[in-house]
C-alpha cells in the first residue's frame, strides 16, 4: 500500500487510495498483521470487531446511565431550575433564564410527551417527586438518552478521525466510566443536551471534512449542513456553544487557507464556492436556528408569569393576564398622582414639615417644605399635574372637571401627558409646587435640595418647572401611562433629576428616605414609575379596548430586549456560591459539587469526574504539548521526526482535538460570573481523546496504516500486540475500578459509613457530607 | 509565507545556503513549487547623514519646543493630577516621610528634584487651588516638559532606523508636535510626559538594533542594545504601564532567537547572542529599577502616611514611628497589637459587635487602622497570676496563652460548634467569655516561626518574632487570609481558625506589632530588626498591586472624567483638566487631534488587514509585488509600531482599574508612526513621482497643523467665554462647552 500519499495532485475524483475498495484494504491489512499461523475465527473477530467495540460502548454506556435511574426520588441540585422550567413551557407561563432555550424545550418536550402537565414546580432541593406525582422517571430516562449518546458519539469521533478501534474504544471507554459524565447524564440537566450537540457538531465537521476530496458532492453538502444545524443547536443550549463554533470556524479557516493555495490548483471561483457554502452552511444556518429556537420559546410561553418582570412594559403587556396590561392607563393633566421609586420603592411624599434650618454639620438649609419619599402611600402621596402651556384651557378644563361636567372622551384626549412634555407637579395636599434649587442637600451635600414654592412666589417659579421624560421611549408621541412607563423628570432650569437613596432622614424626616436633584440624569436609580390616579378605576371596556390596541412588538424586538437580558443577567451572576471553583483547579480535580444529601440513610450525590481518569488525560495533554513544540523544535530546522503522513495527523488531527480543549476551557478564565466543575465537562471529554490519541501514537503501529484512509472507511483493527493490549486493559481496568470506587457518591443509591466517605476524600477538597 | 521566511533567514544571518545544499535531509511539503530564493540584500538602509538630519532634528526641536513650552506658566492653578505629582508626593520626598503610591517611584524622583533645585526642601505645597506665587512652578513644568520635547526628535530618529524616506521621517516629528492631547499634556507636570519618553526611547532603541542587526557585536550593536535595556528600566520605573514595551522588546527578541535557531546559528554564537541580550535586557533594567526603589526607600526615612502599608519591622526602621521605642521582650500582662503577616489582612481587632450568625458572640476582625480595639493583653492560663506585682515573666514558645480583648474583656475564643461565615471550612473565632472563666475553648499555643531578629532565644520579641496561635482543643491555626466580611462586619478582614495545617502560610502567621508594658524598659528597636531590601521591595510590590486593582471604577457615580478603553482610539470622551469651567478660569482640554487620531487608528485597524492581504496574494501565486527586501521591511517596520499600539492598548480592556483617555497615549504615539509608516508605504508603492510625493507629504503636514492651531486654544488655555470656541466641539459627545450631563 502506497503511504506517500500525493496530496498535492489530488483532484476531486482522483483518490488514490480508492485504488483497493475498502473492505478488500480491510481484509488485507488483518490478514497482514494477524499473522499466516491465525485462525480465521480470530481473523473474523478482528474483521468486526469495529462493530462489536460500538455495540460494547453502546451497552455500557446504557448500563451506567440508566442504573437506578429512579433513584433518588427527589430533587436534585439544578433539577430546581430546569425541572421547574420544563413545568413552566407545558403551562405556557413566561419564565426569565440566562440560557438559550433549546435544552429547556427538549426536556419539556419529553415531559409533553408522557402527557406531564406541569403541576409540580421544583422549589427545593430535596422535595420528594413520588408524593407529588410526577413523572420524573420518564423524564429523566429522556434526558439521560442524550447522556447515552455521548460515549458512543466519541467511539464514532476517534473512528472517523483516523485512530484504531483500540484506541477509540479507549476513548469511548474512558468517557462511559467517567463519574462526573455519569452524574450529570442521568439528572434533568442541560450539560447532557449541549454536550451531546457539541459532540454531534464535531462529529459532522470530521465526516465534512473527510469529504474534502469530494466538493459540493451530496455527502459533503450532507456533513456540512449537518454541522451548521448542530453548531445551531449547541448554541441555543448554553452559550458555551460559541465555543464549538470557534472551535469549527477555526478549523474552516485553515481549510480555507489550503484551498487557496495555488498549488491546489483552485481558481478564485472555485474558492468563493467554497466560502460562500461554508458561510451559508455554518453561520447563516445556526444564527436561523437560533433565532427559530427563541420564535418557539416565545410562541409557548404566551401567559403571564415569573418572568414578568425581567422585561420592559411593552413587553409584559403581550403576555396574556398581565397583570401590567390591567393597571396601565393614560395620565392626563389635571390627574393626582401617586410617583414611586422603581428602585427602593418609595412614594413621593410631603409632609408640612420643613427643613430644619442648621444640620448637625451645620450646614445650613432652606427651611423649605420637605419633599421626602415614604414607604406608604398616604394622602401626602398625591401630586396634581399641570402643563405649562394652554393655561387657561386647562384652568376652564379642571373646573368643569371639578364640577363634576360629564366630558367627552376626546377632549379628554387632548389632555393626555406626552413624553419631554415640560410640566409643574402641585402637591395635593399642601397646595404647593415642586421645586429644587441650589441648596446643598441634607445628607448628600453634592446634590440639589428638594422642596416646594407657593404659587404666588413667581420669582423662582422656574425652578418648578420639570421635563418628564419617559425611559425608552423614542418620539415626543409617547404617551404617559401609569405602571407601565418608567419616567425621569428632570428640572428645566437645573438639570438634575429627582433622586433618592435607601438612607433614612434623622428624625425631622420622619425616617423617610432623602430624596434629591442628581446631577447624572441617566443614572438607572432616577427612574421613577406612577402607580395610581387617584379615584381612577378601570372598566372591564377598557381592558377590552386596550387588549385590542396593544402595539405588537415583532419576534425581533423580542428577540433583541431578551437577548440583552440573558447577557447582563449571565454576567451579573457573581453571587458567591458555596460550590464554586476556579477554573485553574477544575483539571486537577480538586472539589466537586455537593448535588443532593440524604442525611437520615446518609447517602449524598457528589459531582466528581474519575480523579484518576482526569489526572490522566491531564498528562496526556501535556505529552501531546511538549511533543508538538519538539515537533516544531525540529521542524524548523527541517528535521522530521516521525515521517510526513504522521506528523500531519498529527498536527491536524491531534491539533483539532487539543484545540478543541483549549477552546471549552480557556475562556472561562476570563469570565467574571461564578463558575462551577461542571463547567469543564466538555472540556474533559476532548482531554479523554487526548489520551487516546497518545495511546496510539505510542502503542499502535504502523500509525500509518490509520491515518491513511479511503474516504469512506471506518475504524479499522489490528489484532493489537500483547504489550498494547496490556496497556489498554490496564488503562480500562484502572478507570473501572476508580468509576466503581465512587459510584455510591455518584449515584447516591448506597448508604454510606464514615469510614466509607473518609476513604474516598482522596484530596482534602473534597468536602464530602456524612464525613463524622 | 515561505519565501519570506527564507529572505528574513538569509538577511539576518546570511546562512540560508545549508538548506538548499541538501534537499535529501529536508522536509518539504511542496517539493515541486519551492522557489529558489534569490536576494537577501536588505532594503535601502538609512544612512546617519549629519548636516540633512541635524538640521531636521533640530527644526523639528525648536519647533516643538516652542510649542510645549508656550507660556507654561500661565495658569497658576494646581491643574489635574499636578495635585499628586507636583505638591502631594514631591512633599513627601522633600520632607523625606514615608508614603504609599501605585506608581514606581522614578518619575516622581525626578520631579522631587527639580522641585529642590528651584525652591529647596523647606516647605510644602497644598495640594489643592493656586500654586504659593513665591512658588517658582515654571521651573518644575517647565522640567518635565523637556520630556515632552523630546518627543518629537525621538519620532525623527525612530523613522529613520526604520528606514522611512526622510520626508516621512520629518512627517513623523510633526505628527507628534501637532497632536494635541500630547501637547496639552507635556504642559504640566504629570507623570505621562517622563513615561512617553522613555517609551519613545525604547521604541527607537530597539529600531536602531534592529537596522544594526548585520553586524552582531559591533559597538553600534551594543550602543542600541544597552540603550534599549537603559530605558526599559527607566520607563517601567515611571508607571507599570512600562511593562509593555518590555513585552514589545521581548516578543521581538524571541522573534531573532527563533530566526537563529532556524538559522542554524552556532551554538557558541547563539549563546553570545542570548547572553548579551540576557544582561543587557533583563539583567540591566531590573538592576534600573530596583535602584529607583533602592533610591526611594533611602530618600523615604521618616514616618508617614504609608507606614501601615509596610510590614512592622519596616516601620521600625522610620525615624519618628511609634514601633521605634518599646519593650522589647513579651511578658504575661503585656498589651499587645497582633499584625497578621499575610498583605491586607490588617491587625487582630474586636468590637462590641455580635455575629449576625453562627454562634452570635462578638466578632473578631482584621482592621488595617490603629484603634484601641487592637489591644489584647497576653494572660496565662487559670486565675493564680497577678500581672502587676508578680514577677515578670517571659512568653516562650510552645506557651499555652489565653488573649484578652482589652476595651471589652472578652477573650479570644474559638470552637467546634461553628463555622467561619466566609471560609466555611475554618471554624468561627470570637471574642467570649470572661478571664474569670476557666473555657478551654480560650486557649491558645505560641508556635514561634521565625525570629528576624539578633536576639533569638524561643521568647517572643515585638515585631521580630513570627508566630502561629493554634488552638488547643480543635488544633486548628488563627488565620487571616484577607478574605472581606459582608457589611455586617463592616468589610473588615474575615479572622478564622484554620484547619489546614499549612505553617507556613503567611495567613496563619502573626507578629507583635505594638508591645505596650509598663513594668519593662522601652528600648531603641533599630538594632534589633533585620530587614533586608529585597524583602521589603516584594513586599511594597505586593500592596502596589493591592492598591492597583482597589481603583475600582463606581460607574453610578457622577463622573466625565474617565473613559473606556473602547473610546479612546475614536476620541469620544476628551476631558476637561480643570472642574472649574467659567469664563476667566484659564480652560485646557485634554482633546487629541481628531485629524490624527482617527486616521491613526484607521492605519492600526488596516495593518493586519494589508498583512492578511498580501498573504493570500503570495498564495495565490501573485508574485512581482515587492521590490527586493521590501517584503521584510514592511513585516520589521510594521510589527514593532503595531505590535507596540496592541501591546499598549489591548491590555487596558482586561485591566478592572479606572482609566483615562491619556493611558491611550503611549499607543498613540505608535499610532502615530504607524501611520506615517504607511504614508511612507504608500508613497513607495504608488508610482508616484517624487514631486507628488512631496506633494503628499506636505499636504499631511498642512493638514494636521492647521487642525492644531484650529484646537490650540483648549491647548494653550481659553479664558474667554467657553461659548467663543463654538465650532470645536466635533463630535456631540465633546463637553467643550457644554457638559454632557446638563441639559
Amino acid at each position: 500500500m502506497s503511504v506517500d500519499e500525493p496530496q498535492l495532485k489530488r483532484r476531486p475524483g482522483k483518490d488514490t487510495v480508492g485504488a483497493l475498495s475498502p473492505d478488500k484494504q480491510l481484509h488485507q491489512d488483518s490478514s497482514n498483521s494477524v499473522g499466516a499461523g491465525s485462525r480465521a475465527g480470530v481473523s473474523e473477530l478482528v474483521r468486526n470487531s469495529s462493530s462489536y467495540a460500538f455495540m460494547a460502548v453502546v451497552v455500557l454506556s446504557f448500563i451506567t446511565r440508566y442504573y437506578r435511574i429512579w433513584d433518588p426520588a427527589q430533587v436534585v441540585f439544578d433539577e430546581v431550575h430546569f425541572g421547574k422550567f420544563a413545568s413552566y413551557y407545558l403551562r405556557r407561563e413566561y419564565y426569565f433564564d440566562v440560557h438559550p432555550p433549546l435544552a429547556k424545550m427538549l426536556i419539556a418536550l419529553g415531559g409533553w410527551l408522557i402527557g406531564y402537565d406541569g403541576h409540580f414546580l421544583f422549589e427545593k432541593i430535596g422535595m420528594d417527586y413520588m408524593s407529588n406525582g410526577v413523572p420524573y422517571m420518564m423524564l429523566r430516562g429522556w434526558v439521560a438518552l442524550f447522556g447515552l449518546a455521548l460515549p458512543p458519539l466519541v467511539y464514532m469521533i476517534m473512528a472517523e478521525s483516523g485512530y484504531s478501534v483500540i484506541a477509540s474504544l479507549l476513548a469511548a471507554l474512558l468517557v462511559t466510566f467517567d463519574n462526573a459524565l455519569v452524574t450529570q447524564g442521568r439528572l434533568i440537566l442541560l450539560d447532557n443536551i449541549m454536550i451531546f450537540f457539541m459532540l454531534a457538531s464535531v462529529y459532522s465537521y470530521v465526516k465534512f471534512f473527510k469529504q474534502r476530496y469530494h466538493p459540493f458532492g451530496v455527502q459533503w453538502w450532507t456533513w456540512l449542513l449537518s454541522t451548521g444545524v448542530m453548531l445551531g443547536c449547541v448554541v441555543s443550549c448554553k452559550l458555551v456553544g460559541l465555543f464549538t463554533i470557534a472551535l469549527v470556524g477555526v478549523a474552516v479557516i485553515f481549510d480555507l487557507r489550503r484551498i487557496l493555495d495555488i498549488r491546489r490548483g483552485n481558481t478564485m471561483l472555485e474558492f468563493w464556492q467554497h466560502f460562500v457554502s461554508r458561510a451559508f452552511a455554518l453561520i447563516a444556518v445556526p444564527v436561523v436556528l437560533y433565532l427559530s429556537f427563541f420564535a418557539i420559546h416565545l410562541a409557548i410561553l404566551t401567559r403571564t408569569g415569573p418572568g414578568d418582570a425581567y422585561h420592559t412594559s411593552q413587553f409584559q403587556m403581550q403576555l396574556i393576564d398581565s397583570p401590567l396590561a390591567k393597571s396601565s392607563f393614560d395620565v392626563h393633566y389635571g390627574d393626582q398622582i401617586a410617583i414611586r421609586h422603581r428602585e427602593t420603592g418609595v412614594f413621593v411624599d410631603s409632609n408640612s414639615g420643613r427643613y430644619p434650618l442648621r444640620y448637625e454639620d451645620q450646614r445650613v438649609s432652606s427651611q423649605g417644605q420637605q419633599v421626602t419619599g415614604a414607604k406608604d402611600k398616604t394622602d401626602n402621596s398625591f401630586w396634581i399635574i399641570k402643563p405649562m402651556v394652554n393655561q387657561e384651557a386647562f384652568a376652564q378644563f379642571v373646573a368643569r372637571r371639578q364640577a363634576g361636567e360629564e366630558i367627552s372622551k376626546d377632549e379628554l384626549n387632548k389632555w393626555v401627558v406626552h413624553h419631554t412634555d415640560l410640566v409643574q407637579l402641585q402637591h395635593a395636599a399642601t397646595g404647593s409646587n415642586m421645586r429644587t434649587h441650589d441648596v446643598a442637600s441634607p445628607m448628600t451635600s453634592t446634590n440639589m435640595e428638594f422642596t416646594t414654592l407657593a404659587l404666588n412666589d413667581t420669582a423662582h417659579a422656574a425652578d418648578t418647572v420639570w421635563k418628564l421624560e419617559i425611559d425608552g421611549a423614542k418620539s415626543n408621541s409617547t404617551l404617559l401611562k401609569t405602571s407601565s412607563s418608567f419616567i425621569r423628570l428632570v428640572n428645566n432650569k437645573h438639570g438634575v433629576a429627582m433622586w433618592t437613596h435607601p438612607k433614612k432622614l434623622p428624625e425631622w424626616g420622619h425616617g423617610h428616605q432623602e430624596i434629591n436633584g442628581k446631577k447624572d440624569p441617566t443614572a438607572k436609580s432616577t427612574l421613577w414609575a406612577i402607580t395610581e390616579i387617584r379615584g381612577r378605576q378601570i372598566t372591564a371596556e377598557e381592558v377590552e379596548e386596550m387588549a385590542k390596541k396593544q402595539s405588537g412588538m415583532s419576534f425581533l424586538e423580542k428577540f433583541v430586549e431578551l437577548q440583552g437580558l440573558m447577557i447582563k443577567h449571565n454576567n451579573a451572576l457573581t453571587t458567591v456560591h458555596p460550590f464554586q471553583s476556579t477554573p485553574l483547579s477544575w483539571p486537577f480535580l480538586t472539589r466537586g459539587i455537593s448535588f443532593w444529601t440524604d442525611a437520615a440513610q446518609r447517602k449524598q450525590i457528589y459531582l466528581l469526574g474519575n480523579p484518576i481518569g482526569w489526572w490522566v488525560s491531564n498528562l496526556a495533554l501535556l505529552a501531546f504539548f511538549a511533543g508538538l513544540v519538539m515537533l516544531e523544535a525540529y521542524g524548523m530546522r527541517d528535521i522530521d521526526l516521525v515521517g510526513s503522513i504522521v506528523r500531519r495527523h498529527i498536527l491536524r488531527s491531534g491539533g483539532f482535538i487539543a484545540f478543541a480543549w483549549f477552546i471549552h476551557y480557556f475562556p472561562f478564565f476570563m469570565m467574571g460570573r461564578s463558575l462551577f466543575l461542571h463547567h469543564y465537562l466538555p472540556a474533559s471529554i476532548f482531554a479523554y481523546m487526548m489520551v487516546a490519541a497518545c495511546f496510539q501514537f505510542i502503542f499502535v503501529h504502523p500509525y500509518q496504516l490509520f491515518t491513511l484512509r479511503s474516504w469512506s472507511s471506518r475504524a479499522r483493527a489490528l489484532l493489537p500486540s500483547y504489550s498494547t493490549g496490556l496497556v489498554f486493559a490496564v488503562l480500562v481496568a484502572i478507570q473501572v475500578a476508580t468509576f466503581v470506587f465512587f459510584a455510591p457518591i455518584s449515584y447516591g443509591t448506597s448508604t454510606l459509613t464514615a469510614e466509607q466517605v473518609n476513604s474516598r476524600r482522596w484530596l482534602p477538597g473534597y468536602d464530602l457530607h456524612f464525613q463524622k | 509565507m515561505n519565501s519570506r521566511k527564507d529572505a528574513k533567514r538569509g538577511s539576518v544571518v546570511g546562512k540560508k545556503a545549508t538548506s538548499t545544499q541538501e534537499p535529501q535531509s529536508k522536509f518539504v511539503a511542496y517539493p515541486l513549487l519551492q522557489e529558489p530564493v534569490t536576494t537577501s540584500v536588505p532594503y535601502q538602509r538609512n544612512k546617519w547623514n549629519p548636516s540633512i538630519d541635524g538640521s531636521l532634528i533640530l527644526l523639528l526641536t525648536m519647533v516643538c519646543a516652542f510649542t510645549r513650552l508656550y507660556r507654561i506658566g500661565r495658569s497658576n492653578r494646581i491643574s489635574w493630577d499636578e495635585s499628586f505629582f507636583h505638591s502631594r508626593f514631591p512633599n513627601q520626598y522633600l520632607n523625606r516621610s514615608y508614603y504609599h503610591d501605585v506608581h514606581p517611584p522614578l518619575a516622581k524622583l525626578l520631579i522631587s528634584l527639580s522641585r529642590f533645585a528651584v525652591d529647596g526642601n523647606n516647605r510644602t505645597i497644598e495640594p489643592k487651588g493656586n500654586y504659593p506665587p513665591d512658588f517658582n512652578y515654571t521651573f518644575t513644568r517647565c522640567f518635565t516638559a523637556l520630556f515632552g520635547i523630546g518627543l518629537a526628535p525621538l519620532a525623527y530618529l525612530t523613522c529613520l532606523h526604520l528606514n522611512m524616506k526622510r520626508k516621512t521621517c520629518f512627517l513623523a516629528g510633526l505628527f507628534v508636535i501637532a497632536d494635541n492631547a500630547l501637547c496639552v499634556m507635556s504642559r504640566f507636570v504629570l507623570l505621562d510626559t517622563p513615561l512617553l519618553f522613555f517609551t519613545a526611547a525604547t521604541l527607537c532603541s530597539i529600531a536602531g538594533f534592529q537596522n544594526t542587526r548585520h553586524y552582531a557585536f559591533s559597538p553600534a550593536w551594543w550602543q542600541w542594545l544597552l540603550l534599549t535595556g537603559l530605558s526599559l528600566g527607566l520607563v517601567s520605573s515611571c508607571k507599570w504601564v512600562g511593562l509593555f514595551a518590555v513585552a514589545l522588546v521581548g516578543l521581538y527578541t524571541v522573534e531573532e532567537l527563533l530566526n537563529m535557531y532556524t538559522d542554524f546559528t552556532p551554538v557558541t554564537t547563539a549563546l553570545r547572542h542570548f547572553g548579551a541580550r540576557v544582561a543587557a535586557l533583563i539583567v540591566l533594567p531590573l538592576a534600573i529599577y530596583m535602584a529607583s526603589f533602592a533610591v526611594h526607600f533611602a530618600v523615604l526615612n521618616r514616618s508617614g502616611s504609608g507606614d501601615a502599608t509596610m510590614p512592622p519591622a519596616f516601620q521600625a526602621r522610620l525615624h519618628g514611628s511609634k514601633l521605634n521605642h518599646q519593650p522589647f521582650t513579651v511578658m504575661y500582662g503585656s498589651v499587645l497589637d497582633l499584625r497578621s503577616m499575610h498583605p491586607g489582612s490588617g491587625l487582630l481587632h474586636s468590637h462590641p459587635h455580635k455575629y449576625p450568625d453562627g454562634s452570635q458572640q462578638q466578632q473578631v476582625t482584621g482592621y488595617s487602622h490603629s484603634d484601641s480595639n487592637n489591644n489584647w493583653m497576653v494572660m496565662r492560663v487559670g486565675n493564680g497570676f497577678n500581672y502587676t506585682s508578680d514577677p515578670l515573666l517571659q512568653v516562650k514558645d510552645g506557651d499555652t496563652v489565653r488573649l484578652m480583648h482589652k476595651r471589652t474583656s472578652a477573650m479570644l475564643h474559638s470552637h467546634r460548634a461553628h463555622k467561619a461565615p466566609v471560609s466555611t471550612g475554618n471554624y468561627e473565632v470570637t471574642a467570649y467569655g470572661k478571664p474569670e472563666w476557666s473555657d478551654t475553648n480560650n486557649e491558645w499555643r505560641i508556635e514561634i516561626h521565625k525570629e528576624d531578629s539578633s536576639v533569638t532565644n524561643g521568647e517572643i520579641h515585638a515585631i521580630t518574632t513570627q508566630f502561629r496561635l493554634r488552638h488547643i482543643v480543635t488544633n486548628c491555626l488563627l488565620s487571616a487570609a484577607a478574605v472581606k466580611l459582608p457589611p455586617w462586619g463592616f468589610r473588615q478582614t474575615e479572622i478564622s481558625c484554620s484547619r489546614s495545617q499549612d505553617l507556613r502560610s503567611a495567613a496563619n502567621l502573626w507578629v507583635v506589632e505594638r508591645h505596650i508594658n509598663s513594668r519593662v524598659p522601652s528600648v531603641d528597636m533599630r538594632p534589633m530588626v533585620k530587614m533586608s531590601f529585597i524583602s521589603n521591595f516584594i513586599r511594597l510590590h505586593l500592596e502596589m498591586a493591592r492598591s492597583n486593582n482597589a481603583l475600582i471604577p463606581d460607574r453610578d457615580k457622577y463622573n466625565h472624567l474617565e473613559s473606556d478603553p473602547w473610546s479612546w482610539p475614536f476620541l469620544v470622551y476628551p476631558m476637561r483638566m480643570l472642574g472649574s469651567w467659567n469664563k476667566g478660569d484659564i480652560k485646557y482640554y485634554e482633546v487629541g487631534n481628531p485629524l490624527i487620531w482617527w486616521v491613526s487608528t484607521l492605519m492600526c485597524l488596516l495593518y493586519p488587514l494589508q498583512l492578511a492581504y498580501y498573504h493570500v496574494r503570495k498564495a495565490r501565486g501573485i508574485s512581482g509585488v515587492w521590490a527586493p527586501g521590501e517584503e521584510l521591511h514592511f513585516w520589521n517596520a510594521g510589527k514593532l509600531l503595531w505590535g507596540g499600539w496592541a501591546l499598549h492598548y489591548l491590555p487596558f480592556f482586561a485591566m478592572g482599574r479606572v482609566t483615562y483617555i491619556h493611558h491611550y497615549l503611549p499607543a498613540l504615539y505608535f499610532a502615530i508612526l504607524l501611520l506615517t509608516f504607511e504614508i511612507d508605504h504608500f508613497c513607495r508603492r504608488s508610482t508616484l513621482g517624487s514631486r507628488s510625493q512631496a506633494a503628499v507629504v506636505t499636504i499631511c503636514a498642512i493638514g494636521v497643523l492647521a487642525v492644531f492651531c484650529w484646537f490650540a486654544p483648549l491647548t494653550f488655555g481659553h479664558t474667554g467665554s467657553i461659548g467663543d470656541l463654538k465650532y470645536r466641539q466635533w463630535l456631540p459627545t465633546w463637553n467643550i462647552y457644554r457638559d454632557k450631563y446638563a441639559m
